[in-house]
């Protein structure tokens, strides 16, 4: 009998080479479960003309590959640091008009992410986007039509298909069947909508310590799987850590002064490796974010 | 006595509160869930409310804490709601009442968070429309602010992103008819409401130790004045024994505005 394949990989061999122009979608919610280790990969490997597709309130992670020049195109519905206010080098990029922008919204990036995920052609919303400014910024997106059923306008939104996911989670196994402690968020969703789906986990478990009745995702879905111990630091990785606050606070301060790229060089290439980073920020200082159990 | 403005804000809040409500907040959300759960233990105990982010419905958290999705917003909740739950409430209308702002305000209650200037020559970009949409799909649409200015409060706003009172044509063919938009804007000085014949903003009362010439001055706009403004009315020694039971790190005692 042939032996079941595992899915644990480096983060590197995870990631493989990303082409130019990649649609890159990430996991997690503001400062909460952002899939870091994976993200400070794709920047170690100088991914490059990337094309965003975030969930619909998001920030750390575009920020970042934003300041690291990796982007050129955002799907923006909402990208900002959530109480530390705007994304600085996001919001210099804009207006400065040295990344291009599709202008949509949370109800554009959701549904348009369930219809990839169900193979459906578009989806039609109630149109109240008519009442916006997005359809005349973003015709692409928002299509006013008639309900075939009615005859009354609706919007019609067109699929969004990622060509790559990460998500990061607190368990998983080696087959890629995982557990948020967090509870679902939308991983569900963009993992089916994506071609490739990564996953980073902060402990590698058997299959059987996962209860399948509350498994966040079946490893059918999943390419790779990483082993990244505090794989969303600095953001908070639910039911495991809190946010670096700290630690945000410094990034905040490097990226409204347009100095990311010192940052950069601290904390995402000068490192040999995420262990190297962790031992740079410290076991004490790390262990000090933990939620107890 | 002794209370802050945000104390005030709570309070004021608390009672736009009904006990059928289904409310949901997003971000910056400290005053609104105090507000909320304010309201639970005074006059609306079967009040539910949604805080966004985390997820947490009928969230009973030990403190009021600064970022939305924190995972410890879940703590006494009573369910954890994903997004795709929350997109449904939202588009179907089972929302009674949501909490929105934005970068920009104008006179009929539109919301901007895309950005200032002209869309293709934007001075200063936003995070982004996010949920605002939803202004025309709720029952009501409280606009809460932490700030008020005439750069905040502008006659037109540079974007749409949320739709106000504007456009009466518009809103009868794109509007579900139970959606009611802005009802009521609350921030750091004033609260205003849209209770004049064209739907313009009016002014409804000024917080203690503000007055209606200051607030008028920090109104990009004339806000309509249709009799005697009041005082706002502070809290009760009742309520604001509660707000400081809800807000065990003091988050609402430090000065806002």
């Amino acid at each position: 009998m042939q032996a079941r394949t595992s899915k644990l990989k480096s983060a590197a061999e995870a990631l493989g080479a990303i082409p130019r122009g990649a649609k890159v979608i990430a996991g997690g919610v503001h400062l909460s479960n952002t899939p870091m280790a994976l993200v400070r990969e794709l920047l170690r490997q100088k991914a490059a003309d990337l094309e965003i597709i975030p969930t619909p309130a998001t920030g750390l992670w575009v920020d970042l590959l934003v300041a690291a020049g990796a982007v050129a195109k955002i799907h923006v519905s909402y990208i900002g640091l959530e109480f530390f206010g705007l994304a600085p080098n996001f919001r210099r990029a804009v207006e400065a008009k040295s990344i291009s922008i599709v202008e949509t919204d949370e109800p554009g990036i959701f549904h348009g992410l369930r219809a990839a995920a169900s193979g459906l052609p578009f989806v039609a919303l109630p149109p109240i986007h008519m009442l916006t400014d997005l359809p005349r910024v973003s015709p692409n997106v928002y299509k006013e039509i008639e309900d075939p059923f009615t005859g009354k306008p609706v919007v019609a939104i067109p699929p969004l298909r990622p060509d790559l996911c990460l998500i990061h989670v607190a368990k998983a196994d080696i087959y890629g069947n995982c557990l948020s402690l967090g509870g679902r968020h939308m991983e569900d969703v963009i993992a089916k909508a994506s071609k490739r789906v990564i996953l980073s986990a902060e402990e590698i478990v058997e299959t059987k310590d996962l209860d399948p009745r509350y498994t966040t995702l079946p490893g059918l879905l999943i390419e790779s799987v990483v082993h990244a111990p505090f794989g969303t630091w600095p953001a908070a990785c639910p039911g495991v850590y809190d946010h670096d606050r700290e630690h945000l606070v410094e990034y905040n301060e490097l990226a409204k002064k347009n100095r990311t790229g010192e940052y950069l060089e601290r904390w995402v290439y000068g490192p040999k490796s995420e262990a190297d980073m962790l031992k740079q920020i410290g076991e004490a200082r790390l262990n000090g974010l933990r939620i107890a159990a | 006595m002794d209370f802050t403005n945000a104390e005030l804000m709570a309070t004021a809040i608390s009672k736009e509160i009904r006990d059928d409500d289904f409310a949901g907040v997003g971000t910056s959300a400290q005053i609104p869930i105090c507000a909320m759960r304010l309201a639970q233990r005074t006059h609306a105990p079967n009040l539910w409310f949604l805080y966004g982010g985390s997820g947490a419905i009928n969230s009973k958290a030990t403190a009021l804490v600064e970022m939305a999705a924190d995972f410890r917003n879940l703590e006494g909740a009573e369910y954890r709601a994903p997004i795709s739950d929350v997109l449904d409430f939202e588009l179907s209308g089972r929302f009674t009442l949501l909490f929105l702002g934005g970068m920009q305000v104008d006179q009929y209650g539109n919301m901007n968070m895309v950005g200032i200037g002209p869309y293709e020559k934007q001075i200063a970009r936003g995070p982004g429309t996010v949920g605002l949409a939803f202004n025309a799909c709720v029952q009501r649409v409280l606009i809460y602010l932490g700030h008020h200015n005439p750069r905040l409060f502008v006659k037109k706003v540079d974007f749409i992103s949320g739709r106000g009172h504007s456009g009466p044509e518009e809103l009868a063919k794109y509007r579900p008819a139970w959606a009611k938009g802005p009802v009521c804007v609350v921030t750091p000085l004033a609260m205003m409401d849209f209770e004049t014949p064209d739907r313009r903003m009016r002014l409804r009362s000024v917080h203690p130790g503000h007055t209606v010439d200051e607030v008028q001055s920090k109104t990009g706009f004339e806000l309509a004045i249709t009799g005697p403004v009041p005082e706002t009315e502070p809290p009760s020694a009742e309520q604001l024994r509660i707000i400081r039971e809800i807000d065990t790190s003091g988050v609402l005692r430090r000065p806002v505005g």
